[in-house]
């Protein structure tokens, strides 16, 4: 406040100042005596040098930059590409030539600044009550964003009419499975695609066999024939030979490919090519059972299930503008079961998972398809929280300076 | 008139369809010229539905006999197998009335509150005629006629509306793809563009290939001329059961004197005859089955008609104008959406009966329209209404007609902006001659002006049941009284005018964007499934549009301040300098605050429409740039990095980013939120950002070498050689 804080420059009085300087505080509270240990801190060179201003909005820019033109590379190359290449730790070459820390990176360095800053420099003001709000509430949407980052886990489920679910599907995860069937369950062994890098050694222990990776692409083409000299490999659709593909705009349509050598005690080697768009799985016989494998989209089982009633697409009269989409559906958990409805804005949610209307199909003759987006996701609460913390404390600051502008005003 | 019962209607019908094959070869004269037609119409499906703002056009089939004339015709005209506006060997798509005479009515008032249900929504008849007119010819009037009446004229006299110029085409290389002399006023006639239609429907074809963010410039006004023309004929085809047909040409007199026809005339419309049923039937019951040779001339004749009957009742133009409500159960049995056009509902003989008062008040209609009978309009019209309204009262009863005839007529937007012109320029008048009643008056005018626009919003919330902002064209209005709103909250504790003049300049920048952008198509659309949430809209999306309008007024703040910082003044001006630059400051943490809390609650709704908060799209990173380029300024601004200046230019780049963010994203043409269709705006947009970006280094050069530092010699109005440097 302009009374208590005399201006740093000409130009900072009155509203002008509403954020005013809190450096000048922190060093006026310095020099009287007994020195708390927030305020050692906050003098110490290293302090000072960590929470240089420059650095704040040095990274402010960055980031500012990197989305920018991150919005403008997602146009052409594809969101999933995008965020690799501006939202991970290393650099970007903007324009090809110009190289800026990548959006994580940066993101780390202001969310140790707020940090520190919180710890050992903000004071401890009642008209400060509102800056400490604030960056409280930045502070939990960064580390809900980190959490949501590492841990929330987003699939798919897509039912006809009449049909039931018991797992969902990842969007463009592959991962390679081996089953057999029991009864009417599977038992699945299976190894993330993240598990499948060249030369890597797998175990298959229920089976007592070993994998040995050759090659895994993300995206292929699929050949018939074989490479001359090349190796003959098993596989159930006649695929002889997989060839690397740069991955697609939509990571959805990438078709991943594998190459592995199975190794069983006292039998000969077998080299086995999976295409993730082989619709035939291929049978092999391990440790005396019959297995089945296959290089598919990751399965995430569900504790429940769900069977799909009907799906309703509701237009606008005499249009074909949609109005609404809704899913009926029976929950079934522990030999029990409840009715459902899903539609547009009006998720399920059940056990930590969330069921959303995402899409559909509809074809003459055909029963109706709707598919669900299923996540679960430990930190969705957060941003609510802090993005309400936030705003609270934006308010609250911006009241305590306006409300004495306005007063001072009105008496002039 | 006479009462066809339902029975009779349907045994006509039929009757006439058991005879129907001998009759096959005459009512189609010209079958190669006819396949033509029906493909250009099956054609036209899609691209009408495309680039027509989505107008269903279902099974637009080609007129089984646009230029059908039975044999029995004593018409002069007949033997050449097209209407009175035929070009050479080609029948005109208009409707074929003959030499008829037809005269015009002025007033046609009474058509303003017909309930026509259009893209989804019930609407005044006034409010689909100017979104016709607009979006054929990029003005809600033509010459002297309103948009109401030139409706009436295509639905009454289509024959007379060919030679109207009402087809724009911006784009003078479609003109001359189609081989037409491209016109100074790029606004052409049906006339002129018909003779094209066979090329045009070729490249609408090659247009609707390509799919919707790969078309150009070039291929989307080929489809959207294209969904013009097939919606002008569709409408022109509307009430042609209603209108006379050189098909229903009555040579013999005691044929009329049989079927009791108005003696005077001998062509008659559809209903005409159709009111004649029960006599019709009687007489095809009568001839059994006699031989050709046994039938008299009139039976003959008669056999004819009811022919020609069965056919046009299968093969009328379904119109885009539904305007006949059918009973939930109808509507459920049929397929039909609820509502229905004249020619859906009398290609279904049980209907014929029931809407009989509807349809017989709309023929009456005609009569008297074409006529010049204005009592017998009125009434008939008003007879229509009120049959209708029994049967739809509760359709009705949710709607807000009266209202939103007003705000059709009333134009309030335009009228504010008016206003807001005259307040511009008042406002300039204040600062160069400092008299206080220029000062006074430009408030007044502006003051009434923003009392106009804020009718209109809260018009539109009454009309839509919506809140503010649910579209694109929606934002520019809203985000105009926002700004406004805060503009004046700072004139409030500041009266110098600065605030009333960036409420001005944004009132008059962005109410003019409304404006253009209302040209491109119906302002009141339905929204679709994932955006029909009250709840979201009211919240997010007004937040975001407050943040946008709040930085806005910022950037138009900043350009005040930087031009009187470059311009020479008296020893006031640091201190007047200073002042405004607490407002620039005061307007940005304001728009922090809302841009802030509208980015999370789309974050929210995201979360709960689509399970994830935030998923970089463009829209949302657009929304983050502004929350983050307000966190730089602000925070530059408290460590000292920037002063008054720096938060001057600072503001003026933050409007740039405001611009992208709200519009220039849609160009991207990718993620969740390209509703927004912005044609051609992409240029304008860069012109905006480098014309900017420009200012900005020019003031920011200027202020560096002192420009406008040192006291002008004396006050008064600014002469060029001030504004130069005088470091």
């Amino acid at each position: 406040m302009s009374q208590a804080n005399p201006a740093k420059d000409g130009a900072n009085s009155g509203m002008g100042e509403a954020l005013s300087s809190y450096d000048t505080e922190t060093s006026r509270a310095a020099t009287s005596r007994g020195l708390s240990w927030r305020q050692k801190a906050a003098r110490s060179s290293l302090t000072k040098a960590l929470l240089h201003p420059a650095i704040t909005l040095l990274c402010l820019l960055i980031l500012f930059a990197l989305i920018f033109f991150g919005t403008l590379y997602q146009a052409d190359h594809g969101l999933f590409e995008a965020q690799k290449k501006f939202f991970g730790y290393g650099f970007v070459l903007i324009g090809g030539f110009f190289p800026l820390p990548a959006a994580s990176l940066v993101i780390w360095v202001l969310s140790i600044q707020l940090a520190i800053m919180m710890a050992f420099h903000l004071p401890w003001k009642l008209n400060r009550i509102g800056l400490w709000i604030v960056h409280l509430g930045i502070m939990a949407l960064l580390m809900g964003g980190f959490i949501t980052q590492m841990l929330a886990v987003e699939s798919q489920l897509t039912l006809a009419e009449g049909e039931t679910g018991h797992f969902t599907t990842a969007y463009h995860e592959h991962e390679l499975a081996f089953w057999e069937t029991q009864g009417d369950t599977n038992r699945v062994y299976a190894f993330d695609e993240s598990m499948l890098k060249p030369d890597r050694e797998l175990d298959l222990e229920p089976y007592h066999a070993r994998i040995k990776v050759h090659a895994y692409y993300m995206n292929s083409d699929a050949f018939t024939t074989r490479a001359t000299n090349g190796p003959k490999y098993i596989n159930a659709s006649g695929i002889g030979m997989l060839e690397q593909r740069k991955p697609e705009k939509e990571v959805t349509q990438n078709a991943p490919g594998v190459i592995f050598t199975l190794q069983e005690n006292g039998k000969a080697d077998k080299e086995i090519l999976l295409y993730g768009q082989e619709l035939q799985t291929l049978m092999l016989t391990l440790d005396g059972k019959k297995v089945s494998a296959q290089l598919r989209l990751k399965h995430y089982p569900l504790d429940f299930s769900l069977h799909l009633t009907s799906f309703i697409k509701n237009v606008h009269p005499g249009t074909d503008i949609p109005s609404s989409f809704e899913s009926y559906a029976d929950l079934g958990e522990g030999g029990s079961t409840r009715p459902v409805k899903v539609w547009m804005n009006n998720p399920l949610r059940h056990a930590g998972y969330t069921f959303f209307q995402a899409s559909y199909a509809q074809a003459q003759g055909m029963a109706n398809k709707s598919t669900f987006a299923v996540v679960t996701n430990p930190g969705r609460v957060m941003p609510y929280i802090s993005s309400l913390v936030v705003f609270g404390g934006l308010l609250l600051h911006f009241l305590i300076r306006l409300v004495p502008f306005i007063r001072r005003e009105s008496a002039k | 008139m006479k009462t066809p019962s339902p029975v009779t209607a349907v045994l006509l019908l039929v009757l006439a369809a058991s005879l129907a094959p001998a009759r096959e070869k005459s009512a189609n004269p010209g079958p190669d010229m006819d396949r033509k037609f029906d493909s250009l119409f099956e054609a036209s499906q899609k691209p009408a539905a495309g680039a027509a703002a989505g107008t269903p056009v279902e099974e637009v089939s080609g007129d089984a006999m646009p230029s059908g004339h039975p044999d029995v015709s004593g018409d002069p005209h007949a033997g050449m197998g097209m209407g009175p506006h035929g070009h050479g060997s080609m029948p005109s798509l208009l409707p074929d009335i003959g030499p008829v005479p037809a005269g015009s009515l002025a007033k046609v008032g009474a058509l303003e509150t017909v309930p026509v249900l259009h893209e989804g929504r019930l609407k005044p008849m006034i409010t689909y005629a100017r979104h016709m007119l607009l979006q054929f010819s990029g003005r809600t009037s033509y010459e002297k006629l309103s948009a109401i009446q030139v409706m009436a004229k295509l639905l009454f006299t289509p024959e007379l509306t060919g030679d109207y110029r009402i087809f724009l085409i911006n784009n003078p290389e479609v003109a001359e793809a189609l081989g037409v002399v491209p016109e100074k006023s790029r606004r052409y006639s049906f006339k002129m563009l018909e003779k094209a239609l066979p090329k045009l429907q070729e490249l609408a074809e090659k247009a609707n290939a390509v799919a919707d963010e790969k078309r150009d410039l070039v291929q989307k006004e080929v489809l959207r001329v294209f969904g013009n023309l097939v919606e002008f004929v569709n409408i022109t085809r509307t009430f042609s059961y209603a209108l006379p047909n050189p098909i229903y040409t009555v040579k013999l007199p005691e044929t009329r004197q049989q079927l009791e026809l108005q003696p005077d005339v001998t062509r008659y419309s559809f209903w005409d005859l159709m009111s004649s049923a029960q006599a019709i039937a009687k007489i095809l019951e009568g001839i059994g089955n006699r031989g050709e040779a046994e039938r008299t001339p009139m039976e003959r004749e008669i056999i004819s008609l009811s022919q020609a009957m069965y056919l046009n009742s299968q093969s009328l133009h379904p119109s885009p104008f539904r305007i006949f409500p059918i009973s939930p159960a109808a509507a459920a049995a049929t397929g039909q959406p609820g509502w229905v056009s004249p020619a859906e509902m009398v290609a279904v003989p049980e209907q014929l009966q029931a809407y009989h008062k509807e349809l017989n008040a709309w023929s009456g209609a005609a009569a008297a329209y074409r006529s010049g009978k204005q009592e017998e309009f009125d009434k008939n019209v008003a007879e229509y209404l009120g049959a209708m309204e029994n049967r739809a009262y509760e359709q009705l009863s949710e709607t807000h007609f009266p209202l939103e005839v007003l705000y059709q007529k009333g134009e309030p937007y335009f009228w504010a902006l008016v206003l807001y012109w005259f307040a511009l320029l008042g406002c300039f008048s204040f600062f160069l001659t400092r008299k206080r009643w220029l000062y006074n008056a430009s408030l007044g005018l502006f003051l009434s002006g923003y009392a106009i626009h804020l009718v209109g919003i809260i018009s539109r919330i009454i009309i839509m049941k919506r809140p503010p902002v649910t579209s694109l064209y929606e934002t520019f209005p809203f985000v105009a009284a926002v700004s406004i709103l805060a503009a004046l909250f700072i004139e409030r504790f500041n009266r110098k005018a600065i605030g009333l003049l960036s409420a001005s300049l944004l009132g008059v920048i962005l109410l003019s964007i409304a404006n253009r952008y209302a040209a491109e198509g119906d302002t009141m659309k339905m929204l679709v499934a994932v955006l029909n949430s009250n709840f979201w809209l009211s919240t997010h999306v007004v937040c975001v549009t407050i943040g946008y309008s709040a930085c806005l007024l910022a950037g138009a703040i900043g350009h005040v301040w930087l031009i009187r910082a470059l311009v020479p003044g008296d020893e006031s001006k640091p201190e007047r300098l200073k002042e405004i630059a607490k407002m620039v400051y005061g307007t940005l943490c304001f728009g922090l605050l809302f841009s802030f809390i509208g980015t999370v609650l789309g974050g929210i709704w995201a979360d709960q429409s689509w399970g994830r908060f935030w998923g970089w799209d463009p829209k949302e990173n657009g929304a983050l740039l502004i929350v983050i380029w307000c966190v730089i300024m602000l925070h530059a601004k408290h460590w000292g990095y920037v002063r008054n200046r720096g938060m001057a230019l600072g503001s003026v780049f933050g409007a740039i980013v405001v611009s992208l963010a709200w519009f220039g994203v849609n160009l991207l043409n990718v993620g969740l939120h390209s509703y927004g269709f912005t044609q051609g705006a992409a240029t304008k947009l860069f012109v905006y950002c480098g014309s900017e970006l420009a200012f900005m280094s020019i003031a920011a050069v200027g202020l560096q070498l002192g420009w406008g530092s040192k006291p002008g010699p004396g006050k008064g109005p600014l002469s060029p050689e001030r504004l130069g440097p005088a470091a």
